[in-house]
């Protein structure tokens, strides 16, 4: 099974995606809940894994008052599988989305 | 109850993938990061020493504004799930079957001389996690 590296090629975005900004721009992504769509590529056939986790956190000399706690809020997926690169070709390769 | 949501306007770090691959925020990584059981659910995701920025909010980050180098490792983990989905798409052009689950993480980030830490995986918990097997694009007629 080979691993996508740079010298692989990448798959292609997702054709869709959302207005982020509400400026026009297309981001090739779509948010839990907006779609059943959770890939950020395309021409994939695979497993595919994606979650919103919360927690907390702590550093960077910031201290949290006592009733607020630091709350991080991550968007986390892979996908792993087959996949039509950008040069036409099938590859299999690992992918996370951070 | 769960936690409460974040408040993005109180959002004083966001780290984000700052490659411009053609891809957002996704990037590949080696075959053994990834640990799935698309059947039962149970998957993992582990990651060291991966190329950030700190954007410090995600509007920021969006415009790929300023922003400082970071280093991140985490992971994350899927829970075997019991609820199982079919999903087809047209709209989209995906088609899936998966496993509605539970996640948890843990993560740490070294950026600008400063370290970060999430805290301990366990008191993390998932608004949304699933794991399966997706087609989509020219996958998606098959």
């Amino acid at each position: 099974m080979l691993r996508a590296s740079p010298e692989q090629a990448l798959p292609n975005p997702i054709p869709g995606g959302l207005d982020l900004l509400g400026n026009g721009h297309i981001f090739h992504v779509y948010l839990p809940g907006t779609a059943p769509e959770l890939s950020t590529i395309t021409d994939f056939n695979g497993a595919l894994g994606a979650t919103e986790v919360l927690g907390s956190w702590s550093g960077g000399g910031i201290t949290p008052t006592a009733d607020t706690p630091l709350v991080f809020d991550a968007d986390m997926r892979f996908m792993a599988g087959e996949y039509i690169g950008t040069d036409g070709r099938h590859h299999q390769g690992t992918f996370a989305f951070v | 109850m769960g936690r409460p949501a974040p408040d993005f306007r109180n959002q004083v770090h966001d780290f984000n993938l700052a490659i411009d691959n053609g891809l957002f925020w996704t990037v590949p990584v080696d075959r053994d990061s990834v640990k799935v059981e698309p059947g039962s659910g149970r998957a993992s995701l582990v990651v060291n020493n991966l190329a950030m920025e700190d954007y410090f909010n995600i509007v920021n980050a969006l415009n790929d504004g300023t922003s400082n180098r970071a280093t991140a490792s985490f992971e994350i983990h899927w829970a075997p799930g019991m609820k199982r989905f079919k999903v087809r798409d047209d709209a989209t052009g995906m088609a899936g079957e998966f496993v509605k689950n539970s996640a948890t993480m843990a993560w740490s980030v070294e950026s600008a001389g400063q370290a970060y830490l999430s805290g301990p995986e366990e008191t993390s918990s998932s608004v949304s996690a699933q794991v399966g097997h997706e087609r989509n694009g020219v996958f998606f007629a098959h």
